[in-house]
């Protein structure tokens, strides 16, 4: 397990280092890596995660940008190992290594509007969970948007890479838990970007990133929704489906359009990732509600 | 050219409304003691949906159909031990008739429920209990529903087939249908038996399985999925297949050389059969989702009308109810004369006879005989499975 302490000082050599950085960067948005403890139902797992302030939180941070613009973010990295972060399309589009308690620039070019995938991608900070989801918005995106950042979390292996495993001594992936902005069934539905509200014959924007390393397949209740963008599917860019999977790195941005009111799931139809530790219903679920 | 329709539930599904009616009414039931036959005459334990009249279950439940624009009404009575439901897939139908626990009913024990929506997009579409569903799913409570147009194309200015063949993909983990309380926890089950429209293997290649065409004709394939695995079906490029619809919607034509149907996904597949150049045959890999490793094949066969004689399926007797609790009906092939035999898989015979010029059908009681699997045999290759179930 890693230290604490020693992830206190990197934070102070990492603030320290802070300081240049964004004098040169102005207006640049900065990540922090930060490391600590996830106890999803009782059971401690290692955690790594891509937060908007050097406090730990167990929801990554989302990152914006414009598009047809090339852009930026600065890391800072808490956690005692380096990790390189990295953002992706259907192949990886720019990468930066991030030393223990450094940081580092994360430049790319510019991208079409759509969702794309922001994150660690060594080892350490993959399968802990630093991967986020990047959101490159044009001025015709003026609908409401939601968020679902998916992963699904195999404790065992989380434990195996924290000890210093690597993929080839991995054994079969069983993952135990399946979450949504990193939070599982009841959860989500506390989580105002993740449970689609709106008003009937509204239509809103859902931007959806596999920040795991899973295929998951998305099925709507009650309605279809238009694919406006997909990293992985580009051939799908204006199908209307009700059941539409997100590959491993994926980002697509969906158009819902809120015909008829009620309340209607969402969920994985891999509907092992419907459970938390094996129970049902959990983990990969959330609902839209739409109002008279 | 004359229009097939062809499914490889044919024997166990009713027909069902197919003049544009403005009201289309279907009724289920639900069980939880039904048995599958595997290809080797073994038998899985499982629960699923059957015809009210029939009084039996099927995997998967019965193929259910209308027209565009057609009422639907769906009566479900539940004499099982647990609560049910059905979950339209893709119908986008009201909460109310969604067919989820937490947001519309339950049916338990000893109720019945009806079920209405509007069919107004042609397609292929699913239903499913939604009860518990990681467990409900695996165990086989699943079935496939088209909406059809009356013109006979796939949807408004879409193509015309001759004949349409609907596919629906599944699988289960035999320990957790052997022992369903055991499945727990769900989120480990790993299948390990992978079926096209509940036929495993050899069944496949059955007279009855394969998809009879003719060269030069054009065929859709309707593409679905219950499976947990991810279905990778390669397509011929022999065929010029294009995806033309998915999830009941039209899609701009697509020609993907290997088609990947996930869990819950549809997709309907056109192609004007080539005089040559084809085996007959699409194979259909189940590949595991979590870990992406390959799984098993399937095949999917089909018979060319025009090839030779030999080819053509040897006609068989139809057997009904089946499985039964004791009353059997069998209707002969035509013309069918000479002894035959009804044994159990230990090759007793528990029935026998001889059928004379002009006999059509038999009728045996086999209430009293063992619960289990027996083979109705007779000469010229006359060959067909009857499961015996508990009487109620």
């Amino acid at each position: 397990m890693r230290n604490p302490r020693k992830n206190k000082r990197l934070h102070l050599k990492a603030l320290t280092g802070l300081a240049f950085v964004t004098g040169l960067a102005g207006a640049q948005d900065t990540l922090w890596i930060n490391a600590s403890t996830w106890t999803p139902q009782g059971q401690p797992v290692p955690a790594i995660r891509l937060n908007a302030s050097s406090e730990f939180a167990l929801r990554n941070a989302r990152v914006e940008r414009p598009a047809d613009e090339a852009a930026s973010v600065v890391l800072v990295n808490l956690d005692d190992a380096a990790h390189v972060a990295a953002v992706w399309a259907d192949e990886e589009l720019a990468n930066v290594e991030v030393a223990a308690g450094g940081n580092a620039t994360l430049a790319w070019p510019a991208l079409a509007a759509g969702t794309y995938g922001i994150g660690l991608t060594d080892d350490l900070g993959k399968w802990h969970g630093g991967r986020s989801l990047l959101a490159v918005t044009s001025a015709s995106d003026t609908l409401p948007t939601f968020y679902w950042n998916l992963a699904e979390w195999d404790t065992d292996r989380m434990d195996s890479v924290a000890a210093g495993g690597t993929p080839s001594g991995f054994g079969p992936y069983v993952p135990r838990y399946f979450t949504i902005n990193e939070a599982m069934h009841p959860q989500t539905l506390e989580d105002p970007e993740a449970l689609v509200a709106l008003p009937v014959n509204a239509s809103a924007l859902i931007r959806v990133h596999n920040a795991g390393a899973m295929d998951h397949v998305l099925h709507f209740h009650g309605f279809h929704v238009e694919i406006l963008s997909s990293t992985h599917h580009p051939e799908r860019v204006g199908w209307s489906k009700d059941t539409q999977p997100v590959k491993v790195g994926e980002g697509i941005t969906f158009r819902l359009f809120a015909d008829q009111t009620g309340i209607y799931p969402v969920h994985d139809h891999n509907l092992i990732a419907v459970t938390n530790a094996g129970l049902y219903p959990g983990g990969m679920l959330t609902q839209i509600h739409v109002t008279p | 050219m004359i229009r097939r329709s062809f499914s490889f539930f044919a024997a166990l599904c009713c027909a069902v409304a197919s003049d544009a009616q403005a009201l289309v009414e279907h009724h289920l039931f639900t069980g939880m003691d039904g048995v599958h036959l595997t290809a080797g005459g073994g038998e899985i334990p499982i629960w699923g949906y059957g015809w009210a009249e029939d009084e039996f279950i099927t995997l998967p439940a019965p193929l259910l159909s209308c027209m565009q624009g057609d009422s639907v009404r769906v009566q479900m009575d539940n004499p099982s031990p647990e609560s049910h439901t059905i979950h339209w897939h893709g119908l986008d139908v009201n909460q109310a008739n969604d067919g989820v626990p937490s947001t519309s009913f339950l049916v338990p024990t000893d109720s019945s429920a009806t079920y209405a929506f509007l069919a107004d997009h042609s397609g292929t579409y699913l239903y499913h209990c939604h009860v518990t569903t990681t467990l409900h799913l695996t165990m086989g409570m699943y079935g496939m529903f088209i909406v059809e147009r009356p013109d006979g194309s796939l949807f408004e200015g879409g193509p015309v087939p001759d004949a349409a063949f609907p596919l629906l993909f599944s699988d289960l983990e035999l320990a957790v249908n052997f022992n369903p309380p055991g499945a727990f926890p769900f989120h480990d089950i790993r299948p390990n038996y992978f079926m096209i429209n509940g036929r495993n293997g050899a069944q496949l290649e059955a007279p009855e399985a394969q998809m009879p065409y003719n060269p030069g004709e054009t065929i859709a394939l309707r593409l679905g999925s219950m499976a947990y695995s991810r279905i990778d079906v390669a397509l011929p490029s022999v065929l010029g297949a294009e995806v033309v619809m998915s999830d009941g919607r039209p899609v701009e034509p697509w020609s993907p050389d290997t088609l990947s149907i996930y869990p819950g996904e549809r997709f309907t597949v056109v192609f004007e059969v080539p005089a040559s150049g084809w085996n007959d045959e699409i194979a259909c890999d189940f590949v595991m989702m979590a870990d992406n490793l390959y799984e098993q094949t399937q095949t999917l066969h089909f018979n060319n009308l025009q090839s030779s004689v030999s080819q053509a399926p040897v006609p068989q007797a139809v057997l009904s109810p089946n499985p039964t609790r004791g009353m059997l009906n069998i209707v002969l092939p035509k013309g069918w004369q000479g002894p035959w035999a009804l044994c159990d898989l230990a090759g007793r015979q528990v029935r026998q006879g001889v059928v004379g010029e002009g006999q059509t059908q038999l009728h045996l009681d086999l209430s009293g005989e063992p619960v289990g699997t027996y083979l109705f045999r007779g000469i010229n290759g006359l060959q067909s499975r009857v499961i015996l179930v508990p009487e109620r």
